[in-house]
């Protein structure tokens, strides 16, 4: 079966970014970057009503403008728009000013129509927009189970409605060269974009190319409205078009994480284990997406039921984002467990409790292992007390912990890898770096299997001119592509083995490449450099493919699991958390590139303090508007609000490779949530943790 | 109405037209070229757009190009010295300050201007001054701490 060489010169160690010269520099050309000769831009005019019904519509004063050179009906008289920035027409023009006049001069009339923007008007009896999601029972003896437990506690927990914030916004630049579609689109799937455009034109091929992109979190994975739109345009126009969305359609229109709030009852045996889980859950995903999430979450649970409505409200529809649903799901049921262990017995350690109640699946020794460790170097022991710091003065300090468990594996990816004569190796595979490193892992692990450095290799990804890889979502794109090149790369090494064995007078099975050498395996003097080695091939280049399939096994997983710890204190006077630190503890497998996935930790961390102490899309409820379309009122971490972020990779070189992409992100809010409860004494059931919150659950009001 | 203004971009002549509404930004993108600076706002809140204007840090997309007529304007193509990139370049690069990189020039100009007024900066004045930057796949403390190693770099290179 294949595996990894088990001695690793370059995977695992810490490889600067081998696109990072562009970046650093200002060449790296983005989506957003590309100017073509002739290029127009193109903006979309967007709902100015929460819920309306468009009457009538009139282009010709856009059309007729000087300068406005194809204008695009999304919409038609007649037609509902669901939210405030629902797409109804779009135009291009020689300059953004020319658009913005454009869509300002396009005639619409409106009937405006009720509308419901939060969760609690979408419940009411009578609202027509909620709707009963699905029900879930397992096991019978839920009231029996509560009935004899040594405690129950009951409690409500919430998360409320974030957006993805991607530095660099939708959007593509479309040409068209005949019936030949190119676009350049800030996506995570190349392939997927490409394929997308081309069925929606009916034309063989669209080529996407995404050489770089300033981020996606789970939002961008198709060539959405903005995308055809740009497509369409440019098609009537015979020109280049240019579509990104400004800042406040990317909040509004660009995808959300969806709220999730929960009622739980739930209750232990007398040894602490949980022994029944009875939920009501609710949260909004938009006008026509639900807002499930999984619980319970991470810790089993034979007697449970469950209930979830999805309400649907007058606001932009959910993508997903980062770990879909877990945050929400970790947050609930870290909590719940915090809250239950304090009703089971205040002296009992957190830690320990969930020890006790850890899945026994693979998951629980690495539960173990990560729970001891990441104790260790919060300083738990020393530092760790029974609910409410009783130490004088305004500011309390706590500590809280949370896990996190992801699904992941090797997506589906191919590879190309192709010697040269001259000692030349590329290798091609066409999937796309977020800003994850992608563009570093490919020749990372081509140089590994072929015993070069990073740099003997030409690496080409970020386009769907090259072999098919899935989309970058769900922590996959790691594992599957990094199999998808070993294998390639293990083919091509494998044809050139056998036309240099005969020079060698040796079977092609004794050769080995390492060192930037073809040798006898043993004897590193009789070989070739690898110049030499590649001679062999003159002009008839190797080219091998392969499909991760045909290594995986072994080569990368799925299932994991996370842990993490939150030092914090909390002025009671006013309300504010500060962090002191946090130590997050990820299940990394066998690490690719051991300074990106350090960055990758330390991005989901941040995330996560983002999502627990300050991330919200609000909603005005008399107009249904949204009030903080932007990144002055919409709250995101800058570079003061970060405490020391401990990141311990935990290796299991021997489980392969594991995407780290979503899986840090997850247990971060919850494991401040139970810091402030530590801290403060009380339970502060919903995030973010605003200031108005800890004093209101302070005031016993929450 | 065009507007016809002369100004100085890294250490070069320059002249466009452009409307009297359209800002630095837009020109230095769509009329120059130079689309090292990026737009993550256009409203002054990420700083991707950070350039520097006669010695000062400003969000170019808050400023109108005409206001550029006369002035010296640095931006991240011109941070680059002849002998190779700048210190803070070469930090970014060694300590993976950079994910998507998006948000990565306006964090080198704007640890530039820092660096000019203050060579030797603490980590909380380096947090402080960077609170106008974002970075959504938020790589804050690895940049913090290539901005204080490019500080202490810088240094030895003034001693030597
Ligand atoms: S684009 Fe100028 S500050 Fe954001
Ligand atoms: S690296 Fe992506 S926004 Fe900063």
């Amino acid at each position: 079966m294949p595996n990894w060489p088990s001695e690793r010169q370059l995977m695992g160690t810490k490889v600067p970014r081998v696109d990072g010269f562009k970046k650093v520099s200002g060449g790296a050309k983005y989506s957003y970057d590309i100017n073509l000769p002739g290029l127009l831009y193109a903006m979309i005019l967007r709902s100015p009503y929460a819920h309306c019904k468009i009457v009538s519509i009139d282009l010709g004063p856009a059309e007729s403008m000087p300068g406005v050179k194809a204008v695009h009906l999304i919409k038609k008289p007649g037609d509902e728009l669901h939210y405030a920035g629902d797409e109804i027409a779009a135009v291009a023009a020689m300059t953004e000013e020319v658009a913005e006049d454009a869509l300002r001069a396009i005639k619409v009339k409106y009937q405006v129509l009720p509308h419901v923007s939060s969760e609690d008007q979408a419940l009411k009896a009578g609202a027509p927009a909620a709707r009963a999601g699905s029900a879930d029972e397992r096991g019978e003896k839920i009231e029996d189970a509560i009935k004899e437990a040594a405690a129950v506690h009951e409690g409500t927990y919430g998360c409320e409605v974030i957006t993805h914030v991607c530095l660099e916004t939708h959007g593509l630049v479309a040409r068209w060269e005949g019936e030949e579609l190119t676009a350049w689109a800030s996506t995570q799937a190349v392939h997927g974009t490409g394929t997308a455009l081309a069925q929606h034109f009916k034309i063989p091929k669209a080529t996407c190319i995404t050489n770089f992109m300033g981020g996606g979190f789970g939002s961008k994975f198709g060539p959405d409205i903005q995308g055809i739109v740009a497509a369409e345009l440019a098609k009537k126009a015979g020109a280049p078009v240019k579509l990104l969305l400004n800042r406040a359609e990317e909040h509004n229109a660009a995808g959300n994480r969806p709220s999730a709030f929960a009622k739980v009852k739930a209750a232990v045996d007398k040894t602490g284990k949980l022994i029944a889980f009875d939920a009501e859950t609710w949260g909004t995903g938009g006008h026509s997406r639900g807002a499930g999430f999984p619980l319970p979450y991470v810790y089993p649970v034979d007697n449970r039921r469950r209930k979830h409505t999805d309400c649907f409200i007058n606001a932009g529809d959910n993508r997903a984002m980062r770990a879909p649903g877990h945050p929400q799901g970790s947050l609930v049921m870290d909590s719940l467990m915090d809250d239950l262990c304090h009703k089971f017995d205040p002296k009992l350690d957190p830690v320990e409790f969930r020890l006790r109640n850890l899945p026994s699946t693979v998951l629980r020794d690495i539960y173990t292992k990560e729970l001891l460790l990441g104790a260790a170097r919060i300083g738990w022991k020393e530092n760790w007390h029974p609910r409410g710091d009783n130490a004088p003065g305004p500011w309390k300090r706590g500590l809280g912990v949370a896990l996190g468990t992801w699904g992941g594996g090797p997506g589906d990816a191919q590879a190309t890898c192709t010697l040269h004569g001259d000692g030349r190796v590329e290798v091609k595979c066409g999937t796309q770096d977020l800003g994850t490193g992608t563009t570093t892992v490919v020749p990372l692990v081509a140089a590994e299997i072929l015993g070069l450095q990073i740099g003997d290799i030409a690496g080409s990804i970020g386009s769907s001119a090259f072999p098919p890889a899935g989309g970058s979502g769900g922590s996959t794109s790691c594992g599957g592509v990094s199999v998808a090149v070993a294998m390639a790369c293990t083919k091509a090494l494998a044809e050139l083995f056998a036309k240099v064995a005969p020079k060698l007078e040796c079977k092609p099975e004794d050769l080995q490449a390492e060192y930037g050498r073809v040798f006898v395996t043993g004897n590193l003097e009789r070989g070739f450099t690898w110049k030499q080695a590649c001679a062999v091939l003159g002009q008839q280049p190797i080219t091998a493919s392969a499909d991760k399939k045909e290594g995986e096994k072994g080569m990368a997983t799925s299932t994991v699991g996370g842990a993490q710890f939150a030092d914090v204190s909390v002025d009671v006077e006013t309300g504010r958390v500060r962090l002191n630190k946090i130590v997050a503890v990820a299940d990394c497998g066998l690490v690719v590139n051991r300074l990106t996935c350090e960055s990758q930790v330390l991005g989901g961390v941040i995330m996560g303090i983002n999502y627990g102490l300050y991330e919200q899309r609000r909603l005005d409820p008399p107009t249904g508007l949204p009030v903080n379309p932007d990144m002055e009122f919409y709250l995101l971490a800058g570079a003061g609000d970060i405490p020391e972020i401990d990141v311990v990779l935990l290796d299991y070189p021997e489980r392969g490779v594991i995407g780290i992409g979503e899986p840090p992100t997850i247990p971060t809010a919850a494991a401040i949530s139970n810091a402030v409860a530590n801290a403060i004494g009380v339970r502060v059931p919903v995030i973010p943790l605003t200031p108005r919150r800890v004093l209101e659950a302070l005031e016993g009001k929450a | 109405m065009k507007l016809h203004v002369k100004t100085t971009i890294n250490g070069e002549e320059f002249e466009f037209l452009c409307e009297p509404r359209e800002s630095l930004l837009e020109v230095l993108r769509d009329r120059l070229g130079l689309t090292g600076s990026k737009e993550g706002c256009n409203n002054g809140n990420c700083g991707a757009c950070n350039v520097i204007l006669d010695g000062r840090l400003v969000n170019s997309c808050l400023v109108f190009a005409a206001e550029a007529a006369g002035r010296a304007i640095t931006t991240i193509e011109g941070i680059q010295g002849p002998e190779g990139l700048h210190p803070l370049q070469e930090k970014f690069l060694e300590h993976a300050a950079l994910q998507c990189g998006i948000c990565t020039p306006g964090f080198i100009v704007a640890a530039k201007a820092l660096l000019d007024r203050n060579p030797d900066p603490s980590e909380a004045e380096v947090r402080l001054w960077l609170a106008g930057n974002l970075c959504r796949c938020t790589g804050y403390d690895k940049i913090v701490r290539a901005v204080l190693e490019a500080a202490k770099s810088t240094a030895v290179v003034m001693e030597k």
